[in-house]
């Protein structure tokens, strides 16, 4: 029996494993072409413009840094001060109900919560910041609600690690819950928040609807809150592919690459950590 | 009394009329996919309410998607009929053998905020506009406001024939926001003070205000005189021969009952 059970994770881990390769080596031997074509390094510039030839994927780059950074940020204070309270300052029985209200948040497909903000927010801020609705800052405020459920179980979860017994030590000295949690639980948790923080980022990078409703999609580098900005999810979404000959079709592969590259990145990092911490 | 067999009468001739019609459906089954331009939807997805309604062994869908993307799509055999709210390259046509079928012509309207006060645009004002060489409404004499333009992809059948006829050759500017459908662009811009954008007259309401180009306002009449110079036909495309329900699909929006629901939508329903 248990042979079979081993038998059965070898088979999954394989599978799965090769599944990861099979798509990196699709997305390197579709970007070939451009690897070789002489001006790859053209990939890399200010401006895209099929129409002049212009392939740079700066602009998307950038705003998908910009995009999932601001995100990253706001949820990881929302998720941060719900993983506390549910953990440590509600009395039992709210904390029980926010933390349900927090796994169901999990199940909200993101098309939702765009298509409310679209109706909602950004006829507010379209109002009162003279049409600039469609922006970096409506996009990321909404992604951080996608994120936030993420960031903030892994908080919870973290803070749940410190062992009963410490605290209940420390409360018997007399102290509050202010001082357990500042004084014992923050400091032992760091690592914990650090994987929250590279985990909320990773999510945020790949989504692509939040950005693609919400973030106006130009083609210019942004320079302030306001602008609008494309991200390289939501380019590959609405890409030329009229003419799949054309390098502006090709060019969607290497954005492709670059997003795979990005989070296995992202988890090289988290896997670092880690090992340091050790 | 009379009026009630008047009514009656025209009732009961409507659903003979629309018989004859679904008939072109008899004895077929099976599955028919279509996706494409987003400007066909409404009048289609109409279409196929009566169609599947009348014969529940066919089954219908339909998607969006932009007109490039599902030229592809068929040429590839992944649907079996592709909508494009514009003519196909001959190299598309070559690749993927496309046979074309138009249903009906559309205008593509110029829109701005309902509040806007701007009626009338030139096309020297509207090239000004979409290149970015000017950034404020006040430069054009009309009320003060930053204008934000919206486009579409560059997918788009709408965004090709509207750049081709209405302003020719021009470098958009790159601060153009871009929207996903004709659907997007009315929310858009229905809810930009300054926004303006284009769209299919077939999806056009209340929520934009649609501007008049060169003192030319786009409407069913204009388009169909030729006054309004921004039109296009709808087509519907199959690679190679059409599949014998694709063949009744076609058949039926190019007949009465189809035209009929083509006018309803604010096209043009061309028949030939």
């Amino acid at each position: 029996m248990s042979l079979l059970f081993y038998l059965g994770l070898v088979v999954s881990i394989i599978t799965t494993s090769s599944f990861i390769f099979a798509i990196l080596g699709f997305l390197i031997y579709f970007s070939l072409p451009l690897l070789d074509s002489g001006n790859f390094l053209q990939f890399f510039t200010l401006s895209w413009d099929a129409t002049r030839g212009l392939y740079g994927l700066l602009p998307m780059i950038v705003g998908t840094i910009y995009i999932s950074l601001l995100a990253t940020v706001l949820a990881a204070l929302s998720s941060f001060s719900m993983a506390a309270l549910i953990a440590y300052f509600l009395p039992r029985k709210y904390a029980h109900k926010l933390e349900r209200i927090l796994t169901s948040l999990f199940g909200v497909p993101t098309v939702l919560y765009a298509f409310a903000a679209l109706f909602l927010l950004v006829p507010l801020m379209n109002d009162y910041l003279s049409g600039r609705g469609l922006s970096l800052a409506t996009a990321s405020f909404v992604l951080s609600f996608v994120v936030m459920p993420t960031m903030a179980m892994i908080l919870l979860n973290a803070m749940r690690t410190i062992p009963k017994s410490q605290i209940r030590a420390l409360y018997f000295i007399g102290a509050s819950t202010d001082d357990v949690f500042f004084k014992l639980v923050m400091p032992q948790i760091k690592k914990g928040i650090i994987s929250a923080l590279i985990f909320g980022f990773s999510r945020a990078v790949g989504d692509t609807l939040i950005s693609l409703m919400l973030a106006g999609n130009t083609l210019q580098i942004p320079h302030h809150l306001l602008d609008s900005a494309r991200t390289l999810t939501a380019h590959i979404a609405l890409i030329n592919a009229s003419d799949y000959e054309s390098i502006a079709f090709k060019a969607i592969f290497l954005c492709g690459l670059l997003l795979f590259l990005f989070t296995a990145c992202i988890m090289m990092v988290l896997k670092l950590i880690n090992v340091r911490k050790k | 009394m009379k009026k009630i067999a008047l009514v009656c009468c025209l009732v009961l001739g409507s659903l003979v009329l629309n018989a004859s019609d679904l008939s072109l459906f008899k004895g077929l089954s099976g599955t028919l996919n279509i996706a494409g331009g987003t400007a066909h939807i409404g009048a289609e997805k109409e279409a196929i309410k009566d169609i599947m309604m009348a014969y529940p062994s066919i089954n219908i869908t339909i998607a969006g998607g932009g007109s490039g993307v599902d030229i592809k799509q068929v040429s590839e055999g992944l649907i079996d009929l592709a909508n494009a709210g514009r003519a196909p390259k001959p190299d598309e046509v070559k690749r993927g053998n496309l046979q074309q079928f138009v249903f009906a012509i559309d205008g593509i309207a110029i829109v701005v905020n309902p509040n806007s006060k701007i009626k009338n645009l030139t096309k020297k004002q509207l090239r000004a506009i979409f290149s970015g060489e000017v950034t404020d409404f006040k430069q054009l004499g009309f009320e003060e406001g930053k204008i934000n333009i919206y486009t579409r992809d560059a997918s788009s059948g709408t965004r090709s024939v509207f750049t081709k006829k209405a302003l020719g050759k021009i470098k958009y500017t790159s601060s153009a926001k871009v929207v996903a459908s004709n659907a997007a662009m009315k929310t858009a811009v229905g809810s930009d003070r300054n926004g303006i954008g284009f769209i299919s007259l077939g999806v056009a309401d209340d929520s934009v205000k649609l501007v008049c180009l060169d003192q030319k306002c786009p409407s069913v009449t204009s388009v169909i005189d030729g006054t309004y110079p921004v039109s296009r036909g709808l087509y519907m495309l199959t690679s190679g021969k059409p599949t014998p329900l694709a063949q009744a699909f076609i058949s039926y929006m190019k007949s009465d009952s189809g035209a009929a629901i083509s006018k309803k939508h604010g096209f043009i329903p061309y028949q030939k």
